[in-house]
C-alpha cells in the first residue's frame, strides 16, 4: 500500500468510525492488517505504544485493538500495516434490551391496572402470528372456518398488530401491551386472507358464532363497512344478549357516516384519537361513536421481519410525556442507536452552529438552506445530515428533527454519529413548548413491530380495557361494563357526548374506581348506542 | 380498517377504466329508508327513474333530518326532477358514443350491475332554500324481487354536487322497495 492511499484510507475509517461511537472522546475500537512478516513487529509496537489489543487473529495476521482518536495516524503510519480500518458492531437479530412503551398504553390508563383473569377476548381480523417473540403462544386458540385461512398465520399483519395492542408481552423487547403477562386468553378468528380483502358480513356473522362457541366475553372487530346487513345484525344481537359485549371500529372515510358492524347499537363503534388526544381526520364521526381511544402512528406487533419498512423507531420522552417517531435511517452505513438523556434545546433550522449544547438533545426544524457559497449560485438545503452533524459539533448526544408539514417523515442520512429522529409538526410544537426539559430519547429497530394508523388501532385498546375492567368486577353483566366504560371515559372535544369522541377517552383506572364507588347496575333490556338515545 | 371489498366490482371498475361504462335502457323504483348521514335517525329515499329508447324521466324525493354537519339547518330536504338515467353494464360504451356523456355511467362509483340517476333538485327546507345538482347510484339486492322486509337493496351512494346541500353525500343499506327492471318489451325491443 503506498502512502496516498493509506491516508485516504485512514480518512475514510475515521469518518466511519463516528457512526459507532456518539462520542468524540471515546477510544475507539479497530482492526489492524499486518503483512504476513510483520505481525511480531507490528504487536511489539502496539504494546510499547500502550494501545489495548482485544483480540489477536494469528491465522489472518490481524489484531482487533482499541485506542485513542489521536493516536490513529502514528498507528496507521507503522512500518508492516497493510490494512486498518474500523472494527464495526454486530448484534443479535432480535430486539432484546429495548421495549418501546407505545404511547396508548398509559394513555388508556393500561399501566395502572391488572388483569385478574376469568375473561376471554375473541379478535375477528386477518389471523395471528402464533410464535411471534412479543405475543403469547399460551391461552390462545382460534378457529379456522372464518374462511380465509389459518387462524393462526397472518401475512397481512393487521391482525397480528391489533392482538399486540391487547396482549404483547413484558418481556425486554417490542412493545407492550395492555395485559403483558400472557394471562389473558384469547380468540382469534381469520375472516381476511393475505391481501385484506376478502370478508362479507355473513363471514363476521360466523365469526360472531365462533367467538361466542368458544366462550369469549369480548368481541374485538377492527373492521366495518358502509352497508348494514340483517344477518349480521341479527347474529350481533343475538350475542348481545347472550352477555357478549362486542367493540368496532368506528370507520376511517374520515367524514359523517356509518360504518356497521360500530353503528350496530349493541356494538361500541370507537373513534381514533392522536398522541395530543386530538380526533383523527379520518376517523368517522357518527351518532354511534361511543368511545375514542389512541389509533394514530401506534406501534404494535408484525409478523416477524416485516417491520423493518417502518425502522429505526425513535421514542421521546419527557415529564409524562411519550411521543413516538421514526429513528433515522442510511442505506450505507449503520446508524448508532440506544438512548440518551439530556437537556432538549432549541436550535432553530440548524443553519448554524447552536452554541455549546454538551450532553444536550437539539430540537431542529425540518428544512432551510445553506446560503450559496459563490455570488449569484443556487443555495443549498440544510439536510437532515447537516442538522445532526452540527448538533455533534457541538457537543449535543442527541437530535430530533421536527416537521415543518402535518404528518411524520422518515428520515434518511448517510452517517450520523449521535442518535437522531423525527417527529410530527404537532409533535415537535409541543417539545418547542417544552425546551429546558430533561428529555430522553431511545433509537432502536424493531424488525418484528411497526407503526399502523386507523379506527383498527383505537378499538384493541377499547377490548383489552373492557377485559381488564371486566375481569376486576366479574360480577358485571357487558351492558354494566359499557355504562361503566362510558361514564368514567375522559371527555373529549365538546363538553358531554359528541360525534368525534363519543363519550370520551377509554380510560381503564378510572373505569374501575367507577364501578367500586357506582357498582354496574345496567337495563335488562336493550340499550342504544352512541349517547344512548333511541334512533 | 378494512373495509369490505368485493373483488369483482374492483375488476370491473379497472377494466372500464380504460373504455368507459356503458349506460342502458332499464328502470328503477325505490321506497325506503337507509341511515341518516351519521346522524341518529333514518333518511327516506323515493325514487322513480327510466330510460327507455334514450327516453328519460323520473322524480325523486329525500328527506334526512338528522344528518351530521345539516342539523342545525333542519336537515337535508329536496325533491327531484331525473334528467339522465340508465342501468349501468360491465359492457364499454359503443365507439359512436364515446365523446356522449349521457351514456357512461360516473365509472368511479357506479360500476357495472347498478343504476344511476342524475337529477336537479329543489330544496324543501326553508332554511336552506335553493336548487342544485346531484346523482345516486343504487344497487338491487333482490334482483328485481321485492322481499317486504329487511335489506332490499343498497344505495351505493347519493351525492349532491352544488346548490345549497353541495358536498352532503350518503350511502347504506336500504329497508323497503329497490327494484330495477327493464324496459317494457315494447319499448327497449323496438327496432
Amino acid at each position: 500500500m503506498n502512502f496516498t492511499h493509506k491516508k485516504t484510507m485512514i480518512a475514510a475509517s475515521i469518518a466511519t468510525l463516528f457512526s459507532f461511537s456518539s462520542l468524540a472522546t471515546e477510544p475507539v475500537r479497530m482492526v489492524l492488517e499486518a503483512k504476513a512478516n510483520s505481525v511480531a513487529e507490528i504487536k511489539q509496537k502496539l504494546n510499547d505504544i500502550g494501545v489495548q489489543i482485544n483480540k489477536e487473529l494469528p491465522t489472518l495476521d490481524s489484531f482487533a485493538i482499541t485506542l485513542e482518536r489521536e493516536q490513529l495516524a502514528d498507528i496507521a503510519n507503522l512500518n508492516g500495516v497493510s490494512a486498518f480500518y474500523p472494527d464495526v458492531p454486530r448484534k443479535l437479530m432480535s430486539e432484546s434490551g429495548t421495549e418501546l412503551i407505545p404511547y396508548g398504553l398509559p394513555m388508556v390508563q393500561g399501566d395502572q391496572v391488572t388483569y385478574q383473569g376469568g375473561k376471554k377476548v375473541c379478535i375477528i381480523d386477518s389471523g395471528y402470528s402464533l410464535g411471534h417473540p412479543d405475543l403469547p403462544v399460551n391461552n390462545v386458540d382460534g378457529a379456522n372456518d372464518g374462511g380465509a385461512g389459518s387462524w393462526y398465520e397472518d401475512q397481512l399483519g393487521h391482525g397480528t398488530h391489533v392482538a399486540g395492542t391487547i396482549a404483547a408481552l413484558e418481556n425486554n423487547q417490542g412493545s407492550v401491551g395492555v395485559v403483558s403477562d400472557e394471562s389473558l386468553p384469547m380468540h382469534i378468528v381469520r375472516v381476511f386472507n393475505s391481501r385484506g380483502e376478502y370478508a362479507y358480513a355473513s363471514d363476521i356473522a360466523g365469526a360472531i358464532e365462533d367467538c361466542q362457541a368458544a366462550g369469549s366475553n369480548i368481541v374485538s372487530m377492527s373492521l366495518g363497512g358502509s352497508f348494514s346487513n340483517p344477518l349480521e345484525e341479527r347474529a350481533i344481537n343475538q350475542l348481545a344478549r347472550d352477555g357478549v359485549l362486542m367493540i368496532a371500529a368506528a370507520g376511517n372515510a374520515g367524514q359523517a357516516q356509518h360504518s356497521y358492524p360500530a353503528s350496530y347499537d349493541s356494538v361500541v363503534s370507537v373513534a381514533a384519537i392522536d398522541d395530543h388526544k386530538v380526533h383523527a381526520p379520518f376517523s368517522q364521526r357518527a351518532s354511534q361513536v361511543e368511545l375514542a381511544a389512541p389509533g394514530v402512528s401506534v406501534f404494535s406487533t408484525v409478523p416477524e421481519g416485516r417491520g423493518h419498512r417502518d425502522n429505526p423507531a425513535m421514542t421521546v420522552e419527557q415529564d409524562g410525556l411519550i411521543f413516538q417517531g421514526f429513528g433515522m435511517n442510511s442505506y450505507t452505513n449503520e446508524l448508532p442507536d440506544g438512548t440518551v438523556s439530556g437537556e432538549l434545546v432549541d436550535c432553530g433550522i440548524g443553519d448554524e452552529s447552536c452554541g455549546d449544547v454538551t450532553s444536550k438533545i437539539c430540537l431542529f426544524e425540518r428544512g432551510g438552506f445553506h446560503p450559496s457559497e459563490v455570488e449569484g449560485g443556487w443555495p443549498t438545503p440544510i439536510t437532515f445530515g447537516d442538522k445532526i452533524n452540527q448538533c455533534a459539533e457541538d457537543g449535543g448526544v442527541g437530535a430530533i428533527i421536527r416537521n415543518h408539514l402535518p404528518g411524520p417523515i422518515p428520515g434518511t442520512v448517510d452517517n450520523i454519529s449521535i442518535i437522531a429522529g423525527t417527529v410530527t409538526m404537532k409533535q415537535g410544537l409541543t417539545l418547542l413548548e417544552n425546551v429546558g426539559k430533561e428529555t430522553t430519547i431511545t433509537v432502536h429497530s424493531y424488525p418484528n413491530h411497526s407503526f399502523k394508523s386507523g379506527t383498527s388501532m383505537a378499538t384493541p385498546h377499547v377490548s383489552a380495557v373492557a377485559a381488564v375492567v371486566w375481569s376486576n368486577f366479574p360480577e358485571c353483566s357487558a351492558t354494566g361494563i359499557r355504562l361503566a366504560l362510558q361514564a368514567s371515559a375522559e371527555d373529549l372535544g365538546e363538553t358531554g357526548y359528541d360525534h368525534k369522541y363519543g363519550w370520551g377517552l377509554v380510560q381503564a383506572k378510572d373505569a374501575i374506581d367507577y364501578i367500586q364507588t357506582n357498582g354496574c347496575k345496567a337495563p335488562n333490556g336493550k340499550i342504544y348506542g352512541g349517547d344512548g338515545t333511541p334512533r | 380498517m378494512k373495509h369490505l371489498t368485493i373483488p369483482g366490482v374492483l375488476f370491473v371498475a379497472a377494466a372500464t377504466a380504460l373504455s368507459g361504462c356503458a349506460k342502458l335502457d332499464g328502470k328503477v323504483t325505490v321506497g325506503g329508508t337507509l341511515n341518516s348521514k351519521g346522524g341518529a335517525g333514518n333518511a327516506v329515499l323515493t325514487a322513480n327513474a327510466s330510460r327507455c329508447d334514450d327516453e328519460v324521466k323520473g322524480q325523486a324525493t329525500y328527506k334526512d333530518q338528522t344528518a351530521l354537519d345539516w342539523q342545525n339547518v333542519g336537515g337535508v330536504a329536496f325533491n327531484a326532477e331525473v334528467y339522465d338515467a340508465g342501468f349501468c353494464s360491465d359492457q364499454p360504451v359503443h365507439p359512436d358514443h364515446i365523446g356522449d356523456s349521457t351514456k357512461h355511467c360516473r365509472q368511479d362509483v357506479c360500476t357495472g350491475g347498478m343504476y344511476q340517476a342524475d337529477f336537479t333538485y329543489k330544496s324543501t327546507n326553508s332554511k336552506t332554500p335553493g336548487e342544485g345538482k346531484g346523482f345516486i347510484c343504487m344497487i338491487d339486492t333482490g334482483n328485481g324481487v321485492s322481499s317486504g322486509f329487511g335489506a332490499t337493496g343498497l344505495l351505493k351512494t347519493m351525492q349532491i354536487e352544488s346548490g345549497p346541500y353541495q358536498g352532503y353525500s350518503n350511502a347504506g343499506t336500504m329497508s323497503g322497495n329497490v327494484q330495477i327492471s327493464a324496459c317494457p318489451s315494447d319499448k327497449s325491443n323496438k327496432s
